[in-house]
């Protein structure tokens, strides 16, 4: 019995995340715009530098532009080259997938000490889940530190491109990579129109039923389109529950999308090997899907995009 | 018939005994004494098979050391000085473990099995607390349980190390006039290692003194427990006394204190110049 | 009570031995296994399967249930009525789930009393000799190689599991044999710590260089549950758990033996290293297979024999049986607890039994001070 990499301790870090992200946003002085607001003034000072930047728990000036980034976060990846600020990075972490080009190096971004990271002699570091006193000891040696952990909504998607922007000195491109995610978005919506009204799914996180709800960022762009996530009633302690066969069988879902065809060799015909499966409607309409497990864990322009556009593909084809 | 033929045993690189030989025929008691760490319990042990050894030890003809652990529990029955009583263990089912080598291995004891332990359980007194558990016995009690699972066990060789050193008086009576009984219908041979001295002499055909881990003597306790023997091998001062009933070795208090001896050996000079 | 009078009979001459016949002589009642608690732990087994069966998620008519399953019992001509779903959810989903869980837990359960019998120690069990540790090292293996060694079948993970339990334990035997009985048993104990610190100290330095996806899914499957249960598992474990409790309970009276000690159980002709040897290879054996296809539960080897034990006395020929009984059953009621607290979300089945362990090992202590 394999179990993918569910990120399940990732499920009471972004629990934590996103309540710290709702405090400190609660309890700092300025609303989410505030980023832009200083940068504007600095822009018309004459320059975009030095800039603050919400990050985490806090605030963190960059005073400079970062031409030595070190981006440690695939989908902080995605939205740093989506801002055309790729020739100012200098690595990326060993799961960042896109773009392909991009400098991997053998980072996780769960490195415990800073130390690890001054041979590339950064100017900037992206982390989303910092190990340790990472943050701490990047602030001793004076190297500004972005932590940006995952998103549940767009609103997230969209505070942290904007964030990115700033940091980076790219603010006029966030308006042009919000405008096309958002156009891709309509266009997905649009295609698949009427097919997904009402519709359930199931996304699976792990062939032993580890399953996401509506309320993780997968849920969020399930419900662009106004599908219906099967274990919402089972997300009462968790957003990532873990279900059992018979209560799939019980709510037949009209849709099944495997996330776990990496790590653990899933696949439409494997799904519908399993006990009682064969009768479901999914597996009947050949409604089931094998996706990149990426897809459930990350929150970048070009993994949204690719997805909704699955998720018309496979309701209208 | 237990015969013991120049046995030897080496524990952790020490020579525990050397060369130890003696014979008990049917029937016979032959007590083993001797100052602590001569070697007694490691003797009974060795007869018990429970210690590897070297020479031979046969019993009704037969080399301990070849016969198979069932065999040799039916041949050889082994009352420990410090027994292991499970606390909540039935007497029942305790006295029953005795008859391990009777029945099959994997099986339970049998009708017969029972109405041995039953003969058993009636000889030695112990039917009222045949349910009881072993947590509940006292000393005395406990002792005459241990003494019916070796009983049980119907082998014509019966070990005891030490059977009477928890045990008052009455009690030490008690269970040596049993076991001797017992010797004398089944013609079970006896090896008793025993401490005390008048016990050992009043119960034992023959005695063999261990000393050091070497047979030092051996014959009847009356040729064997002398004054001078026990001097010299106990380093006790003591007084045998003999009566009708057989031996009895009484220790005894000489009003010189222990400097005497090295006083009688100073000149008449010397004593006067110390004061004496 | 006085001291000689019990020692013979009235005319002083004293009885042989065996030659006592008829009604002077009441019969020695040992100690069996009686009727009464296999009724006792049948029913309770019985109980709970057919409980696990009528509850579930799907929602399903408990009648319909259950005359969906005597309708497949000879001679019996039943229509329950349910959907060829539910028929499915009955057959192929909670059937083998609950027949898994029953098989685990009297694996578990047997395995802890045995060890227990066989060591004299009454918190030993197989995990303690290294086969839990052994079985999470295979697993992590597995599960960290897998990038490495490219496409792997599925059901590697079980083998690999199985693999590492059994090597642990054998690592363990090697290193802990000693030539003294009497320090047998407690060198065994020592070295099979030994073995479970290095084989998890091996699995932690693995996990802690892995992927955040390869730790969580180990740690998963060290939780324990069996929420994949089915007939294809049930028919892995079945010969592996079916020969190891034969065995076992074949040993049951010897391991009564073994209760006074080594030199004293060699004395009355059964060899101590050998029943110690052979119930730690049917246990291990049992015990690898079930963990390697529900992952790690624990607590099972230990609070149903004492459990057992409290009620029915320290015999193992009660013991052992009744933990096959108690100890399927108790699984089973575990692993309905597992699926029903929060559902339709499930609870990992080694948390519940964590549970519900802690508090019963309060409840032995405070028994055990009041008996003093």
């Amino acid at each position: 019995m394999k179990r993918s990499w569910v990120r399940r301790f990732l499920a009471s870090a972004l629990t934590a995340a996103v309540v710290s992200v709702l405090l400190s946003s609660a309890t700092s002085a300025a609303p989410a715009p505030a980023p832009q607001v200083a940068a504007a003034r600095n822009a018309a000072a004459g320059s975009a530098f030095p800039v603050t930047v919400h990050s985490g728990d806090g605030n963190v000036t960059i005073p400079a532009r970062p031409v030595r980034i070190l981006c440690l976060s695939p989908s902080s990846t995605q939205m740093v080259y989506a801002l055309g600020a790729g020739p100012q990075v200098v690595g990326v972490d060993e799961y960042s997938s896109w773009p392909a080009d991009a400098p991997r190096t053998k980072f996780s971004g769960a490195e415990t000490s800073a130390e690890d990271y001054l041979p590339l002699r950064p100017d900037l570091v992206i982390l989303a889940y910092p190990g340790g006193t990472m943050v701490q000891q990047l602030r001793k040696l004076e190297i500004p530190v972005l932590v940006l952990p995952a998103a549940t909504t767009f609103a997230d998607v969209d505070s942290q491109l904007a964030e990115l922007a700033a940091a980076t000195g790219h603010l006029a491109a966030v308006g042009a990579v919000e405008a096309s995610m958002n156009q891709d978005i309509a266009a997905a919506v649009r295609k698949a129109g009427s097919a997904a009204r009402g519709e359930s799914y199931y996304i699976e996180i792990s062939p032993d039923y580890y399953t996401a709800t509506s309320k993780t960022f997968i849920g969020a762009e399930f419900s662009l389109f106004g599908m219906r996530d099967i274990a919402d009633p089972a997300g009462r302690l968790s957003a990532y529950p873990q279900i059992s066969a018979e209560f799939i069988l019980k709510t037949n879902p009209d849709y099944v999308f495997l996330a776990d065809t990496v790590c653990c060799q899933q696949t439409p015909t494997s799904f519908a090997h399993r006990p009682g499966f064969s009768a479901l409607a999914a597996v009947r309409l050949h409604h089931v899907l094998g996706v990149n497990d990426s897809v459930a864990s990350q929150w970048g322009p070009h993994t949204i995009e690719a997805f909704v556009a699955l998720i018309a593909q496979t309701l209208r084809p | 018939m237990l015969e013991i033929e120049g046995t030897s045993v080496v524990l952790g690189g020490a020579t525990v005994l050397s060369d130890v030989s003696a014979r008990v025929a049917s029937g016979g008691w032959l007590g083993l004494v001797g100052p602590n760490g001569a070697g007694k319990s490691t003797l009974a042990r060795a007869v018990a098979g429970l210690v590897a050894y070297e020479g031979r030890i046969l019993i009704g003809g037969r080399e301990q050391a070849a016969s198979d652990w069932r065999n040799r529990a039916r041949s050889v029955a082994y009352v420990p000085q410090r027994p292991v009583l499970p606390p909540s263990m039935n007497v029942t089912d305790y006295i029953l473990l005795g008859r391990s080598a009777h029945h099959s291995y994997l099986g339970a004891e049998t009708a017969k099995d029972r109405r041995v332990a039953a003969a058993v359980v009636d000889r030695l007194g112990l039917r009222t607390f045949c349910q009881r558990r072993l947590a509940e016995l006292s000393g005395g009690e406990a002792q005459r349980v241990v003494l019916a699972r070796a009983l049980v066990q119907e082998a014509p060789v019966l070990v005891l190390d030490e059977p009477t050193t928890s045990l008052d008086l009455g009690h030490s009576q008690l269970v040596l006039e049993l076991v001797d009984e017992l010797r004398d219908e089944k013609g079970i041979s006896v090896l008793c290692a025993i401490h005390d001295l008048t016990l050992a002499a009043q119960f034992s055909e023959n005695l063999l003194v261990l000393c050091h881990g070497r047979a030092v003597t051996s014959g009847s306790p009356a040729d064997v427990l002398t004054e001078v023997n026990i001097r010299r091998f106990f380093g006790a001062e003591v007084e045998v006394l003999r009566s009708d009933s057989g031996l009895a070795v009484t220790p005894v208090r000489r009003r010189v204190p222990v400097l005497t001896a090295a006083v009688a050996n100073l000149s008449p000079n010397d004593r006067h110049m110390n004061g004496i | 009570m006085t001291l000689t009078a019990d020692a013979r009979t009235s005319d002083g001459q004293a009885p042989p031995l065996d030659d006592i016949d008829g009604p002077s002589a009441p019969a020695l009642h040992a100690t069996r296994l009686t009727a009464g608690h296999v009724v006792l732990g049948a029913g309770f087994l019985l109980a709970a399967a057919i409980v696990s069966i009528l509850v579930g998620p799907a929602g399903l008519p408990v009648g319909a249930v259950l005359a969906e399953v005597l309708s497949r019992l000879p001679l019996v001509h039943l229509h329950s009525g349910l959907s060829a779903t539910g028929v499915v959810v009955v057959w192929q989903l909670r059937m083998p789930r609950m027949v898994l869980g029953g098989l685990v837990g009297a694996m578990l359960a047997i395995a802890g009393a045995s060890y227990q019998g066989a060591f004299s120690n009454p918190l030993a069990d197989p995990y303690l000799l290294g086969v839990a540790s052994g079985a999470g090292l295979g697993a992590a293996l597995v599960v960290v190689g897998a990038p490495v060694i490219g496409q792997i079948p599925s059901d590697l993970l079980p083998v690999a599991a199985f693999a590492g339990a059994v090597l642990a334990v054998a690592a363990t035997f090697a290193l802990g044999r000693s030539r003294a009985s009497e320090r047998s048993a407690a060198s065994l104990l020592l070295a099979g710590v030994a073995v479970a610190a290095f084989f998890t100290a091996v699995q932690t330095f693995l996990l802690q260089r892995s992927s955040p996806g390869q730790l969580s899914t180990v740690y998963s499957w060290i939780l324990g549950g069996l929420s994949t249960a089915g007939w294809g598992q049930v028919e892995l474990v079945l010969p592996y758990v079916g020969t190891a409790m034969v065995v076992l309970l074949a040993c049951r009276r010897l391991l009564d033996v073994m209760s006074v000690g080594d030199e004293e159980a060699t004395s009355v002709g059964v060899r101590a290293e050998r029943v110690r040897l052979v119930v730690i290879v049917a246990a291990t054996l049992g015990t690898a297979a079930a963990v390697s296809v529900s992952g790690l539960i624990g607590f099972v080897g230990i609070i149903v024999p004492h459990t057992i034990r409290l009620l029915a006395g320290p015999s193992y020929r009660r013991i052992l049986p009744l933990s096959v009984l108690f100890g399927a059953g108790f699984l089973i009621l575990a692993d309905l607890l597992a699926r029903t607290i929060l559902s339709p979300a499930e609870i990992p089945l080694g948390v519940v039994t964590a549970f519900l362990g802690a508090p019963f090992f309060l409840v032995v202590l405070r028994q055990a001070r009041r008996l003093g």
